[in-house]
C-alpha cells in the first residue's frame, strides 16, 4: 500500500494495548494508544486515523458510548470501527453492529485473525 | 516490548484489578458501595480475564469467566447481593488472588473445583447456567489462509475496481450450474453493508485473494443515472472458489456484514435479489436482527438455498438503531462516572534517575550558596527563589514515587480473614489514612513486616472471643491501621485492643533463654522490647500463624533496613500498639555530620539515640584500652570512630570531644567518639561499592555542601567490629 495504515487502539488494560501494539507493529502498522473512551475521543480530535480498534468494557466512556459519539460526527461517520469481544455470540455480533461497529475481534485475539480483520475494513 | 514484558505489565495489572476488587468488595460488605462500585469489580475481573486468555493461562481464565458471570448477575441485578454472596465472591477473590500468584510463578493452580460449583451454585439461573459457564474457549475457526496479502492492502483506486466488475462476461446458466473446477458463492451487498465504515470491494478483493474468480455479475438492477443514488446496492455476483477453500473461511469474510451482504452457497443458489432503499429515505438502513445466513450443514455441495432475504421495510427498520444507540450496553459505565486522574506509565529506572539527579541539584545548590556566604553575597532575592525551586523540584520528583499506603493496607482483609479461619478469632478493620503516601520501594518492603505485625497481633494480642467476653469486651477484636505524615517521617500505627503484653511471662521466658540475668532490673519499656531480642517467642505453643520461624528481631530488622524505628506501647487487658516511624524515601536520609579528626564523616540519624559531652567521672577504664561509658546507671562500650577509620590528630579523651549514643542491631548501645557534631541535615545516598568497592564500616557517601565527599557510617558494622576487638568483653 502507498502508505502506512494508522490504528488507534482503545483499551483501559496496559497490557492488552501493548499485545495489540505488538500485533500491529510488528506487521508494518502504526499504532496509537488510548487508555479509554474520552481519552480516545481527545485523541481523534486532533489526529487522523484510519482505523478504530476498541474494547468495550471500559471506565467513563465505555466502547459502544465512544463509537456512539465518533458516528454522530461527520469526520468519523465511515471509520472503520472494530470492536475486541470475549464472545462471537450472533447475540454480540448484532448488538456491535447496531451499535455501529464495522467488525469485532474476539478476544484472546490470534495475531493473524487480528492483521486480517484490520485489513478486511482498511479503506 | 517483548512478550515476556508485556506479560509483566499483566501481572502488575492484576495486582491492580485484585486491589481494586478488593477494595469495591469491601465497600459493599460495608454497606457503602456506590452505582459503579460492581461496575469496577466486574471490570477488574473482565480485565484479568481478557490478560489470561491473551497470554494463555487456562486455569486462571476458566476460574475468572465463572467469576465473571456470577458477578454479570450481580450488575444486572438478577441475583441479590446478600451478606453470604459477598462472603463468597471475597473467597473467590482470595482463589483469584492464588490463581494469579500460581500462573505468574508458573505454580501449581489451586484446587477451585468446590468454590467454582459454589460460584455456579449462586448465579441466576443456577441449573442452566451451568452448561453456559463452560469457559469461552476461542471458537475453532479455521483462520482463512491468505497468500496473497498485498492483494488485500492495495489501494482502493478506480480501475482495479472496474475490473472486478468486468471480470468475466456473463457466461451461460448451464455451464455456471456444473461448475467443474470450485464452487458457487452467490452474494449481493446491501446499502447496509456501506454503513459503519464498511467497504463491501474489501471483502470482494478478499475472496479474490483466496483464489475465487468473478463468474457473474448481476448488474440489472443498476438504474438511470437520473435514479441512481451512490449510496445503495445495485450489484450481486457469483465467484467461483476453488475447491480446496472451505465454506467456513468464505463465511469468515463475511462475518462483519452479516445479513448487510446476504451469500448463497450451492449450484442450487442464486444471487440474493436486491433491497433498494427508497431515494432519499434514511440514510443507513438497520440490520434486521438474526435474519441470518442460515447455518450450513456440514457437506457443502448440498448446501440449500440458505438466504433468508429481512423483508422489513426500512421505515420500521430504521427506527432501531436510535433505540439501540441510546442504551449502548447494559451496565456499561456511565460517562458521568468519577474520572480518574490520568495516568503515564514510567520506567523505573528512569525516575530514580531523574531523583539522583534532583538530589544532585539540591547539592549543588547548598555549594552555591556556601561559596555565595564566603563571597559575602549572603541574602539575595535569586538565592532565595533558586532555593525554593530546588526544594519544590525535590518534593515532586520524591511525590513521583509516592504511592498512597492503602496498597498495603487493601491486602489486610484477606490476611484476617484466613487469620479468622485459621484461629477463630474474627477481628474488625479499621483504616485510618489510607491515603498517606510514601516512597514506592518502602511500601513494597513494608509488605512483610506489617504482615508479621498483624498477624503477630491476632495471634497474639487478641484473645480468643469468650476471653473477650469474660473480660468485658466484645466479641471481635478490633484491629486499627492508621498511617500519616509527621514532620517529614511517616508513622505508622498497628493497633489492638486486645490482652496486651503479658509482661511477667515475657520476662519469665528473656531469663530462660538467657537474653537477661534474672536479676536484672527492668523498665516496663525494657520488657516490652525482649519481645524484639532475636530467637525470642512467646507463644505457648507454636503456631502455624505466627510461628513460622521469623521472631519479632526480623520485623524490626526489616523496619531498620528501610531506616525507620519501631516502638511499642502496651497496656495490659487494653491492647498493644506498635508504631512504625518511616523515613518518605530511601533516597534521601537524615545524618549527623561529625567532625572526627581530619575528617568529616556522617552518622544516619536512625541510629542516634542521644549525644552528650561526658563528665570525666562517667568514663571508665576496663582493661588496657577500652572505656565504658555510664549512661543513667548503665555501662556501654566508647567506640572511636577516629581510631576505626583512621583519621589523623582525632581526639581520643572522651570528656574532651561528643559522644553519641547509637542503637546497633548486633551489638546493643554503644558510645561513639568524636570532636565535635558539625550539622545536622538530609543526605542523598550515594552507593560506594558501584564506583569503588564496599568497605566494612562504611554504608556509602554522600556530597556536603562545599562540595567535599564524605563517608556515611555503617553503624552497625562499626561498632561490632570495635567490640569484637574489645578483647570479647561485654557490656552489662
Amino acid at each position: 500500500m502507498s502508505k502506512t495504515t494508522r490504528i488507534l487502539t482503545v483499551d483501559d488494560s496496559a497490557s492488552m494495548r501493548a499485545l495489540l501494539n505488538h500485533a500491529l507493529t510488528s506487521q508494518g502498522f502504526d499504532v496509537a494508544q488510548a487508555e479509554d473512551g474520552e481519552v480516545a475521543l481527545e485523541w481523534l480530535a486532533l489526529n487522523e486515523v484510519d482505523v478504530v480498534i476498541t474494547d468495550i468494557n471500559m471506565p467513563r466512556l465505555d466502547g459502544f458510548g465512544l463509537i456512539e459519539k465518533l458516528r454522530a460526527g461527520n469526520r468519523h461517520r465511515d471509520r472503520p470501527i472494530l470492536v475486541l469481544t470475549t464472545e462471537s455470540s450472533e447475540e454480540k455480533k448484532t448488538r456491535a453492529r447496531s451499535a455501529g461497529a464495522t467488525g469485532w475481534i474476539v478476544k484472546p485475539f490470534d495475531p493473524e485473525k487480528l492483521v486480517a480483520a484490520v485489513r478486511r475494513v482498511a479503506h | 516490548m517483548t512478550p515476556e514484558e508485556i506479560q509483566g505489565i499483566f501481572f502488575v495489572e492484576c495486582e491492580e484489578s485484585l486491589a481494586a476488587a478488593e477494595q469495591g468488595l469491601a465497600q459493599c460488605k460495608a454497606g457503602t458501595q456506590e452505582a459503579d462500585t460492581i461496575n469496577a469489580i466486574f471490570r477488574a475481573v473482565h480485565s484479568i480475564k481478557g490478560g489470561a486468555g491473551a497470554f494463555g493461562y487456562e486455569a486462571l481464565q476458566a476460574f475468572t469467566h465463572v467469576f465473571e458471570t456470577l458477578l454479570s448477575d450481580v450488575r444486572e441485578n438478577l441475583v441479590p447481593l446478600t451478606p453470604t454472596l459477598i462472603d463468597l465472591l471475597l473467597r473467590a477473590l482470595d482463589v483469584l488472588a492464588d490463581h494469579v500468584t500460581a500462573a505468574r510463578e508458573s505454580g501449581t493452580a489451586p484446587e477451585d473445583a468446590a468454590l467454582l460449583r459454589e460460584l455456579e451454585g449462586a448465579m441466576a439461573n443456577a441449573v442452566g447456567q451451568a452448561c453456559a459457564a463452560a469457559p469461552t474457549a476461542p471458537e475453532p475457526i479455521a483462520s482463512p489462509p491468505f497468500d496473497d496479502e498485498d492483494e488485500l492492502t492495495s489501494d482502493f483506486d478506480l480501475d482495479m475496481m472496474l475490473n472486478d466488475l468486468a471480470a468475466a462476461p456473463p457466461i451461460d446458466e448451464a455451464m455456471a450450474a456444473e461448475a467443474p473446477d470450485g464452487w458457487q458463492v452467490h452474494l449481493r451487498p446491501h446499502a447496509g453493508a456501506m454503513r459503519n465504515g464498511g467497504e463491501p470491494i474489501l471483502l470482494l478483493r478478499e475472496l479474490v485473494a483466496l483464489g475465487a474468480e468473478c463468474r457473474e455479475c448481476d448488474i440489472s438492477a443498476v438504474p438511470s443515472l437520473d435514479d441512481f443514488d451512490p449510496h445503495q446496492g445495485y450489484l450481486g455476483w457469483t465467484y467461483i472458489v476453488p475447491d480446496d477453500v472451505s465454506e467456513s473461511a468464505v463465511r469468515d469474510i463475511f462475518d462483519f456484514v452479516g445479513d448487510d451482504c446476504p451469500i448463497a452457497m450451492g449450484p442450487g443458489a442464486t444471487i440474493p435479489p436486491t433491497q433498494i432503499d427508497k431515494p432519499k429515505a434514511a440514510p443507513v438502513i438497520a440490520a434486521a436482527p438474526l435474519a441470518a445466513v442460515a447455518p450450513s450443514p456440514v457437506a457443502k455441495p448440498v448446501a440449500a438455498p440458505a438466504v433468508a432475504v429481512p423483508a422489513a421495510p426500512s421505515v420500521e427498520a430504521a427506527a432501531e438503531p436510535a433505540v439501540q444507540a441510546s442504551n449502548p450496553a447494559p451496565g456499561s459505565a456511565p460517562p458521568a462516572a468519577p474520572a480518574p486522574g490520568q495516568s503515564i506509565r514510567i520506567d523505573l529506572i528512569k525516575l530514580d534517575k531523574l531523583i539522583d539527579t534532583v538530589g544532585e541539584l539540591v547539592i549543588a545548590q547548598a555549594m552555591l550558596a556556601q561559596r555565595l556566604q564566603t563571597e559575602g553575597i549572603q541574602s539575595n532575592e535569586e538565592l532565595t527563589l533558586l532555593e525554593g525551586l530546588t526544594r519544590d523540584i525535590q518534593e515532586s520528583a520524591m511525590s513521583i514515587r509516592a504511592q498512597p499506603i492503602g496498597s498495603v493496607f487493601s491486602r489486610v482483609p484477606r490476611i484476617l480473614r484466613e487469620l479468622a479461619s485459621s484461629t477463630g478469632k474474627h477481628v474488625n478493620l479499621q483504616l485510618v489514612g489510607e491515603t498517606t503516601e510514601l516512597d514506592k520501594t518502602v511500601i513494597e518492603r513494608l509488605g512483610e513486616p506489617l504482615t508479621h505485625l498483624i498477624r503477630n497481633a491476632v495471634d497474639h494480642g487478641i484473645e480468643k472471643p469468650e476471653d473477650r467476653l469474660a473480660a468485658g469486651k466484645s466479641a471481635e477484636g478490633t484491629l486499627t491501621l492508621a498511617a500519616e505524615h509527621r514532620s517529614g517521617r511517616i508513622l505508622i500505627r498497628i493497633a489492638d485492643d486486645g490482652a496486651g503484653i503479658n509482661r511477667a511471662r515475657v520476662l519469665a521466658k528473656a531469663v530462660e533463654k538467657g537474653l537477661v540475668a534474672p536479676d536484672a532490673q527492668l523498665s516496663k519499656e525494657d520488657i516490652d522490647n525482649l519481645i524484639f531480642a532475636p530467637g525470642f517467642s512467646t507463644a505457648a505453643t507454636i503456631t502455624n500463624v505466627s510461628g513460622r520461624g521469623v521472631g519479632m528481631d526480623v520485623v524490626r530488622q526489616n523496619v531498620k533496613d528501610l531506616g525507620g524505628r519501631i516502638t511499642i506501647e502496651s497496656e495490659e487487658g487494653k491492647g498493644t500498639t506498635f508504631t512504625l516511624t518511616l523515613p518518605l524515601t530511601l533516597a534521601i536520609s537524615d545524618g549527623m555530620i561529625v567532625k572526627v579528626g581530619d575528617q568529616t564523616l556522617v552518622i544516619p540519624l536512625t541510629h542516634v539515640v542521644e549525644s552528650l559531652r561526658p563528665d570525666p567521672k562517667d568514663v571508665q577504664g576496663l582493661g588496657a584500652n577500652r572505656q565504658m561509658l555510664n549512661v543513667r546507671g548503665r555501662f556501654i562500650p566508647v567506640v572511636s570512630v577516629g581510631d576505626a577509620v583512621g583519621a589523623h590528630d582525632a581526639i581520643n579523651m572522651p570528656h574532651e570531644g561528643v559522644l553519641i549514643v547509637v542503637d546497633t542491631e548486633s551489638a546493643g548501645q554503644a558510645a561513639l567518639l568524636v570532636d565535635n557534631i558539625w550539622d545536622q541535615r538530609q543526605f542523598v545516598i550515594k552507593s560506594l561499592d558501584t564506583h569503588y568497592r564496599n568497605v566494612d564500616g562504611v554504608a556509602g557517601a554522600t556530597i556536603l555542601g562545599d562540595g567535599r565527599v564524605a563517608l556515611i557510617l555503617n553503624v552497625d558494622t562499626l561498632v561490632a567490629s570495635a567490640v569484637a576487638r574489645g578483647m570479647g568483653l561485654e557490656a552489662a
